[in-house]
């Protein structure tokens, strides 16, 4: 990935890095890629589930609320 | 008397009327006094509190009421955990200060429940992510066996307070190796536990799937203590998984323990060229100990690094990414880097990753099939020269710095994990030994590990500046 397309890309998150940072990010990101294309080539993934699951009827409760657990 | 060296130690000593909650809390403080300003230990000290909770707990004692091996027990707490005595700044200029402001994470209230003695707030990389950064106003933290070394991280603070004495044990957290990598290179002990073994509400989040909540003290068995007051599901985190907690048998013993043997990719070129001979010490110790070693090798060794790396970027830029765009120069270069990355990784690369740990965690678990416990080296050298990991210009190459450490593999399987130390370098540094076990056994790896530890006194050694 050249330096133009790696600055687009993280500005399409608001990202906004110095030129120092988008040289190395741009060097980083190909490698990135082909790690990341690893995982696309695992056979036993093909019909598997992924390790995160959606829960329906979950609650929210926060972790600031009274304490439920005993002394 | 003599200092006790360890928690349980101390616990005794307490029981036995050799010690005062309040001598080991005032020894605490005068020792970092002593140190922290050189060390870099803690974010802030709460030496008033931590007196009057001594004062409570000896007190309490002398009637009767005893809470437990924690009670009285000088105890530091990770940075980015919520305690009530102090705000919690993840060792960042971004967190809104009011966050978790006056309230304890749940993990902190157990341990105020068990009686243990919360000195203070411990330092860390930046939100358990970044590399050290001499730019942003927060404390460097050093290691107390060579203070031009890292200390590890993120459980920094941490790691280097147990090994210099400023407390007997303290909370981590570990999302790609932060509790066994600082525990490795300070020559201490650290349980990253099954994945929502403990609580990690009111814990500045990094990797919602990968972050681990667990305890860093001298030995195995000061973990085994802290992780009966830890563990349990609590309904504020829905990871944590309501699953009793067996407290492990530790008869020093592994008679017919089966323990498989991982040396592949853990000896990377440039390796220090005392793991190789530590490691094989430490094998013929659990040998003669009972254990019968088998070698092996572990399944989707890279996917696993390569799902870390996507998993643990976008869970945090998701986190992050509001305040990463609008406060660029307030994150630390680091920090950046690891964030920014996730920028490329796609919504179909997060699936697939989470597609992929599910086939290695099932491998994992299918190895555990035969065996009781594995063991690897945590790192494949000594603690780095802060000179060789944070240039004079330009950012860190935070890929660089793992090269010689060995712990992404867990976080993603989510399995237990043990590090206890092995020996030291030619210049004097800690090595260590990662005991794994399968998923909710905790009291295998302790078991294991204090065994080992009943035979060496690595864990024990205590660093020259202390």
């Amino acid at each position: 990935m050249d330096v133009d397309e790696t600055r687009r890309l993280m500005a399409r998150s608001g990202l906004t890095p110095t030129d120092t940072e988008l040289t190395a990010f741009a060097a980083a990101l190909d490698m990135q890629r082909a790690g990341i294309d690893l995982l696309y080539a695992v056979p036993e993934a093909r019909y598997a589930d992924p390790a995160l699951r959606f829960q329906a009827g979950a609650r929210v409760t926060p972790w600031t609320d009274p304490d439920p657990d005993p002394e | 008397m003599e200092t006790p060296r360890t928690l349980t130690e101390a616990a005794e000593a307490l029981r036995a009327g050799a010690v005062t909650s309040v001598a080991l809390t005032e020894r605490a403080i005068e020792t970092a006094d002593r140190l922290d300003g050189e060390l870099g230990t803690y974010l802030a000290r709460f030496d008033e509190a931590a007196l009057a909770a001594a004062e409570r707990a000896d007190r309490e004692l002398a009637a009767g009421r005893d809470r437990g091996p924690l009670h009285g027990v000088p105890f530091g707490v990770k940075d980015i955990i919520a305690v009530a005595e102090g705000p919690t700044t993840a060792q960042s200029l971004v967190l809104d200060p009011a966050w978790g402001a006056g309230r304890d994470a749940p993990v902190a209230a157990r341990l105020k429940a068990a009686g243990a003695v919360i000195t203070g707030k411990a330092t860390t990389m930046e939100f358990a992510c970044g590399m050290p950064d001499f730019g942003k106003p927060f404390p460097v933290p050093r290691n107390p066996w060579n203070t031009g070394t890292w200390a590890g991280g993120s459980s920094s603070g941490t790691g280097s307070g147990v090994a210099a004495g400023m407390f007997y044990a303290g909370l981590g957290t570990d999302t790609a190796g932060s509790i066994r990598i600082p525990a490795a290179f300070c020559g201490i002990t650290g349980l990253m536990p099954t994945f929502g073994r403990v609580p990690k509400s009111g814990v500045a989040p990094l990797g919602y799937s990968l972050d681990h909540v667990g305890p860093m003290a001298r030995s195995a068995r000061d973990c085994a203590a802290v992780m009966d007051a830890i563990a349990g599901a609590h309904p504020s985190d829905p990871d944590s998984v309501d699953l009793p907690y067996e407290p492990p048998v530790l008869d020093g013993t592994l008679d017919g323990v089966r323990i498989g043997v991982v040396r592949e990719h853990h000896f990377p070129d440039g390796h220090d060229p005392a793991v190789g001979p530590a490691y094989d010490a430490a094998l013929g110790v659990l040998a003669a100990k009972g254990a019968v070693l088998t070698e092996i090798t572990l399944p989707y060794w890279y996917e696993m690094l390569m799902a870390n790396v996507v998993t643990l970027g976008s869970e945090a830029l998701a986190y992050h990414r509001n305040d990463l765009s609008a406060r660029w120069d307030d994150y630390g270069d680091a920090t950046r880097a690891t964030l920014a990355r996730a920028a490329a990784v796609t919504g179909a690369d997060y699936v697939q990753a989470q597609r992929v740990r599910r086939v290695a965690q099932d491998a994992v678990a299918r190895l555990f099939d035969d065996l009781d416990v594995i063991v690897a080296p945590t790192t494949s050298a000594g603690a780095p020269r802060y000179d060789d990991i944070v240039p004079d210009e330009g950012p860190i190459d935070v890929g660089g710095v793992f090269t010689y450490i060995h712990t992404m593999y867990w976080d993603c399987v989510g399995n237990p994990v043990l590090a206890a130390p092995m020996g030291t370098t030619a210049g004097g540094l800690p090595l260590s030994i990662q005991f794994a076990g399968p998923a909710w056994g905790e009291a295998a790896i302790l078991r294991a590990a204090d065994a080992y530890q009943t035979a060496t006194d690595w864990h024990l050694r205590v660093p020259p500046t202390s």
